[in-house]
C-alpha cells in the first residue's frame, strides 16, 4: 500500500516538475522574444530621436556593403564571370555572403559576434551578475532597423541574382537556402569564438581578433574558388573556412555538387562548433582563476 | 626634436609587441589569406584566356606588393577611434604637435609587421615567380605622396567624426569602403569595366596606393601620377589643416 502511495506520490512529482520545467521553458522563450522586443523597440527609438545620425549608420552600412562585393563583381561583368562561374552565379554567392554577414551583424548588437571584445574590456565579468544566462544576453542584442541594411541589400541582390540565372530551381529550394544560411552563420560565429578563446590568456593584445577573423572572413568569402587549385580551395574549406560561408554553398545550391558533398558544411560546423566550445570553456576557467586588470581606479582602461 | 618623434614612435612599437610577437601571427595569417586568393584570381582569369589590359605579371607584382605594403596603401592611425577613449584629449597634453604625434604613432605601429611580414615576403618574392623590384625609381616620391596624402584624409575623416558628435563607427566604415574601392589598391582602375578607369584614377582617393602601385608594376607613366598625387596633396593638407584647427574646439571625448 505503501509503495504504490509512493510510487503515485513519485509519479505525481515526477508530472509536477515536467509541468514545471515545461512552463519554465515556454516562460524563458516568452522572455527571449520580449527581450528582442525591447531591443527592436530601443533600435526604433533612436531612428525616430535622431534621423540624420541614423542616415549616415545606415548609409554607410550599404555603402561598405556594396564597396566590398563591386571590385569582384564588376571583374566577373568584364570578364563575363569567373573561373566556371558565370556573373550572376557569382553575384548570388557575394549576395548570400552579405546575406551571412548582415544576419549576423544584425542580431549581434551586444558584441555577441566579437566576444573576445567583451572579453578584453573586461566587461564579461559584468555578464556575470545579470540574471540572465549568457547566451541570452549576447542574442537578443538585435538592430533590425539601423543594423539591416547589409542583410537587405543582400536579400535585394540575391533576388536580382536569381531572376537573370537561366538555372531552374527546384521546389524545395528556398529551404535549402535557409539551411546553408544557416550553416554559414554558425560557421562564422563559431570560428569567432574559437579564436575569442585566446583573449582569454592575453586581453589587450586579443581584443580585436575577433574583428580580425570576422572581417577577413568576410573579405575571403567574396573569391569564387572555382578554377582556383586544390592547394588554394582545400585550405579555405578547412583551415580558414571562408569558402564554406558564400563560395560553396553556393555551389550546393546551384546543384553543382553531389550529396556527399553537401553534407560536408553541416558536419564542418557541428564540429567546429564543437571544438569551440571546448575551447572556449576552457579559457573561461583560466580567466576565472586569474581574471583581468585592464581598469586603473580612475576608471578608464589600460 | 628628433628624439622625441622616435620615443613616441617606440611607445607604439612596444604597444604593438607588448604582449610577445607570438601575438602578431593572427594579423600575419589574415595578411596571407587576403593575398592568396587574389592573387590565384588574376592566374584564373588569364589561364582562361581571357585578355585584360595589364599582364598577369603585372597584376601579381601589383596585389602583391600592396598586400606587403597595406597598411601605407590606405593610412589608418585609428585617430578616430582615439576619439571615444580619450586618447585623442590625451594628444593636445604632450609637448608635441597633434600632427607629428598622429604620424610617429603610426609610423611605429608600421614598423613590426614590416620587419616581420613585408621584408622577409619582400626576399621571398622571387622563389614565386613575383617581379618584386619597382618598373621606375619614381615609385619612390609616389609612395611618400601616397602616404602624405593618406594621413590628410585621416584628419579630414576626424574632423568629420568631430562635426558628427563623434559617430567614429560608421565614418570609418564608410570611409574604409570608399577608400578601399577608390584607391583601387584592391582591383588596379587599368581592368574596370565601363571606361571607368578614365576618371576615377583622377579623383583624390586614386592618388592614394594605387597610383603608387601603377607605377611600381609599370603600367602607368609618372608624369600621368605624379603631378596629379601633388596636386591632391596640396589640396587635402590646406583642407586638413585648416578644417582641424576649427573643429578641434569641438572635440569632446570621454573614456571607456
Amino acid at each position: 500500500m505503501d509503495n504504490e502511495k509512493n510510487k503515485a506520490v513519485g509519479e505525481n512529482g515526477a508530472v509536477r516538475n515536467k509541468t514545471l520545467h515545461k512552463g519554465r521553458a515556454l516562460r524563458g522563450i516568452r522572455r527571449y522574444f520580449q527581450l528582442l522586443g525591447i531591443y527592436a523597440r530601443m533600435d526604433l527609438a533612436s531612428l525616430m530621436r535622431d534621423g540624420k545620425f541614423m542616415a549616415i549608420v545606415i548609409t554607410a552600412d550599404m555603402v561598405s556593403n556594396i564597396s566590398s562585393i563591386s571590385g569582384i563583381f564588376l571583374l566577373a561583368w568584364k570578364f563575363g564571370g569567373i573561373g566556371g562561374m558565370d556573373k550572376f552565379e557569382v553575384l548570388f554567392m557575394l549576395a548570400y555572403g552579405n546575406i551571412v554577414m548582415g544576419f549576423l551583424n544584425m542580431m549581434g548588437g551586444c558584441n555577441a559576434l566579437f566576444p573576445s571584445r567583451i572579453i578584453g574590456r573586461g566587461q564579461w565579468e559584468h555578464m556575470f551578475i545579470m540574471p540572465l544566462s549568457y547566451g541570452v544576453q549576447l542574442t537578443v542584442g538585435i538592430f533590425p532597423f539601423t543594423g539591416s541594411g547589409s542583410f537587405l541589400s543582400g536579400m535585394a541582390m540575391l533576388w536580382v541574382a536569381v531572376r537573370q540565372m537561366e538555372t531552374v530551381l527546384p521546389w524545395w529550394w528556398p529551404g535549402a537556402l535557409l539551411l546553408q544560411l544557416l550553416i554559414s552563420m554558425v560557421i562564422v560565429a563559431a570560428s569567432s569564438y574559437l579564436f575569442a578563446s585566446l583573449t582569454f590568456y592575453a586581453p589587450v593584445q586579443c581584443e580585436e581578433i575577433c574583428s580580425t577573423v570576422v572581417y577577413s572572413m568576410g573579405h575571403a568569402m567574396t573569391f569564387p574558388l572555382s578554377g582556383m587549385p586544390l592547394y588554394i580551395r582545400y585550405p579555405l574549406l578547412t583551415i580558414f573556412p571562408a569558402g564554406l560561408t558564400a563560395w560553396f554553398p553556393t555551389v550546393i545550391l546551384l546543384g553543382k555538387a553531389n550529396t556527399l558533398e553537401a553534407c560536408y558544411p553541416a558536419v564542418f560546423a557541428l564540429l567546429l562548433s564543437l571544438c569551440a566550445a571546448y575551447f572556449f570553456r576552457k579559457g573561461f576557467r583560466y580567466y576565472v582563476k586569474k581574471g583581468i586588470n585592464r581598469y586603473v581606479s580612475g576608471g578608464h582602461r589600460s | 626634436m628628433v628624439r622625441k618623434y622616435i620615443a613616441t614612435a617606440g611607445m607604439a612599437v612596444q604597444e604593438k609587441t607588448g604582449g610577445g610577437i607570438l601575438y602578431l601571427l593572427p594579423d600575419i595569417v589574415m595578411k596571407v589569406i587576403y593575398l592568396v586568393p587574389l592573387m590565384f584570381i588574376w592566374k584564373t582569369l588569364t589561364e582562361s584566356g581571357y585578355q585584360a589590359e595589364m599582364s598577369v605579371s603585372q597584376l601579381l607584382s601589383y596585389t602583391y606588393v600592396n598586400a606587403l605594403l597595406t597598411d601605407m596603401m590606405t593610412v589608418n592611425t585609428y585617430l578616430t577611434a582615439w576619439n571615444y577613449d580619450t586618447r585623442s584629449a590625451e594628444m593636445f597634453t604632450r609637448p608635441l604637435p597633434v600632427f607629428g604625434q598622429v604620424i610617429s604613432r603610426t609610423l611605429g605601429k608600421w614598423g613590426p609587421m614590416l620587419l616581420l611580414f613585408s621584408l622577409p615576403m619582400f626576399l621571398a618574392a622571387p622563389l614565386m615567380g613575383i617581379r618584386i623590384l619597382p618598373g621606375t625609381l619614381w615609385a619612390i616620391p609616389s609612395l611618400v605622396l601616397s602616404v602624405s596624402l593618406g594621413f590628410a584624409f585621416e584628419f579630414v575623416f576626424f574632423c568629420v567624426t568631430i562635426r558628427l558628435r563623434n559617430v567614429s563607427w560608421p565614418v570609418y566604415v564608410i570611409r574604409k569602403a570608399v577608400v578601399s574601392f577608390f584607391s583601387g589598391t584592391v582591383i588596379p582602375f587599368q581592368i574596370l569595366p565601363f571606361g571607368l578607369e578614365r576618371w576615377i584614377r583622377y579623383q583624390p582617393f586614386g592618388s592614394m596606393g594605387g597610383a603608387f602601385l601603377s607605377l611600381y608594376v609599370g603600367s602607368a607613366k609618372a608624369w600621368e601620377v605624379i603631378p596629379v598625387q601633388i596636386f591632391w596633396n596640396l589640396v587635402m593638407w590646406a583642407w586638413a589643416v585648416v578644417w582641424f584647427r576649427r573643429s578641434r574646439e569641438r572635440m569632446v571625448s570621454f573614456g571607456g
